[in-house]
């Protein structure tokens, strides 16, 4: 969805090669009516009686500040709030998973407010499109989304995140490539790997199991993508999650 | 125009003196292109230093899509940039001193903030301001090269009136002039000749009829 959105959003033709494959009975949503959709508001509109309804919320904000990334934001809350955050509560409580999954709710609340800010979206605005935060708290998020990027260190200290700040700080540093996608990916499978060493014989290591290969087959197509782009050996470790 | 063949004549030498008096305006015409595109070459040949500059940017932007190609793989890149519309440009003639130039104007700018990806946004930044700088060097270069020819040719065009073309027609002005006077200095010697003779078959024929 989010690929098809990005190309109604530049007028363009979606190139049906670079969607990702999904078998017939496994997808939610009538992609072939999307992609036909002309324009974004139409693949929106065609969503109406989905799980994904919820993405018509954010086309105000869209309209506004006219960044793709907003819809894309609010794809990720609408799968964090109303798939995984009620998944979680099936499976009953579990401090690991609960971690395991707050924490890569958290990062991706942190990453999408620090990214739509140095976009010039308003705070309130990139508030409204991020997931709902499971262990910042409601005073941390509001600081957060009002910092500018070059005090997020100390907007994010006191949080359980801030051993994160300064990577982040970093990344959103425009003068380098660094890339927050990353720093955030990275700390995700840090922490998963700390946790899994507690979550032996439960679903939570299953579920860190599968974060763990999801990790190494991105630092596989980083590492022989970078080989053949001929990207000496730093510049690969630096793009590989670790 | 070989000189042996001019007629000489009067009315040759009024006609070789106009067209003599067009060349010498023409040349000075063209002297005045000439120095103004001299100028203009001038001033654009000391930016032409830039070249090093926009091949460093250019290097650095591709090394920043290469490592963003490698952070996030080929297909995630290609999708990201599919929310960057492309660049549109207009290539329009000007004239300057008479030489037609291109200017390229940009009417269209892909938004590097449409990337959600941030090391692909990084990368698309760079190597846009990279592309904007390699549009206004190669229209920078293509008019130098412009200028050039036309300052070469105006040169070539002036020399050849200088050297070659106006001293032949003033050359061939001097010979039927001096072909004139030749002429008219005959008739003057011819015509007191005849005069003196008849004044001596005169005073002959006055000396007879009195005996």
């Amino acid at each position: 969805m989010k690929r098809m959105l990005r190309f109604k959003h530049a007028g363009t033709a979606v190139d049906k090669g670079l969607l990702i494959g999904i078998p017939k009975g496994y997808d939610y949503v009538d992609l072939e009516a999307m992609s036909e959709a002309p324009t974004v508001q139409d693949a929106v509109k065609s969503l109406e009686k989905t799980r994904f309804q919820g993405i018509a919320d954010s086309m105000a904000v869209y309209e506004k500040y006219k960044l793709v990334s907003i819809i894309e934001a609010s794809l990720d809350k609408i799968y964090f709030d109303s798939e995984v955050r009620p998944a979680l509560d099936r499976l009953g409580s579990s401090a690991g998973v609960d971690e395991l999954v707050g924490t890569e709710i958290d990062l991706v609340g942190i990453k999408t407010l620090a990214d739509l800010r140095t976009r010039g979206v308003a705070a309130d605005a990139a508030r409204g499109v991020c997931p709902l935060p499971f262990y910042l708290k409601a005073d941390e998020v509001a600081r957060i989304s009002e910092a500018s990027p070059d005090s997020v260190p100390r907007t994010l200290s006191g949080t359980r995140y801030a051993d994160v700040a300064q990577p982040i700080q970093t990344a959103l540093n425009a003068t380098n490539d660094e890339s927050l996608d990353r720093v955030v990916k990275s700390e995700i499978q840090r922490r998963t790997r700390r946790l899994m060493f507690r979550l032996a014989l439960s679903f939570g290591y299953v579920l860190g199991y599968v974060r763990e290969v999801e990790g190494e087959a991105d630092n596989l197509v980083s590492i022989v993508t970078g080989k053949e782009l001929g990207l000496p050996e730093s510049k690969i470790q630096a793009a590989l999650c670790l | 125009m070989s000189i042996e063949r001019v007629t000489t004549t009067k009315g040759m030498v009024q006609k070789a003196r106009e067209q003599l008096g067009f060349l010498e305006r023409g040349a000075e015409v063209l002297k005045m292109k000439r120095d103004q595109l001299a100028g203009e070459l001038n001033k654009l040949l000391r930016e032409l230093g830039r070249r090093k500059a926009m091949e460093k940017t250019f290097a650095e932007a591709l090394d920043s899509v290469r490592y963003a190609y490698a952070v996030i793989g080929y297909d995630s890149f290609a999708s990201s940039a599919g929310a960057v519309g492309v660049m549109e440009v207009r290539a329009i003639p000007t004239s300057t001193a008479g030489v037609i130039m291109p200017v390229v104007k940009i009417t269209e700018r892909p938004s590097p903030d449409q990337v959600a990806t941030s090391t692909v946004r990084k990368a698309t930044a760079k190597l846009s301001a990279a592309v904007e700088e390699a549009i206004e060097l190669a229209v920078l270069e293509a008019e130098v090269e412009q200028l050039a020819w036309a300052l070469m040719s105006t040169n070539r065009r002036v020399n050849a009136l200088e050297k070659v073309v106006i001293p032949r027609y003033k050359e061939m002005i001097r010979y039927i002039e001096e072909k004139l006077n030749e002429e008219a200095l005959q008739e003057f010697f011819v015509t007191k000749k005849m005069r003196d003779i008849t004044q001596v078959a005169r005073e002959r024929s006055q000396t007879s009829a009195t005996s």
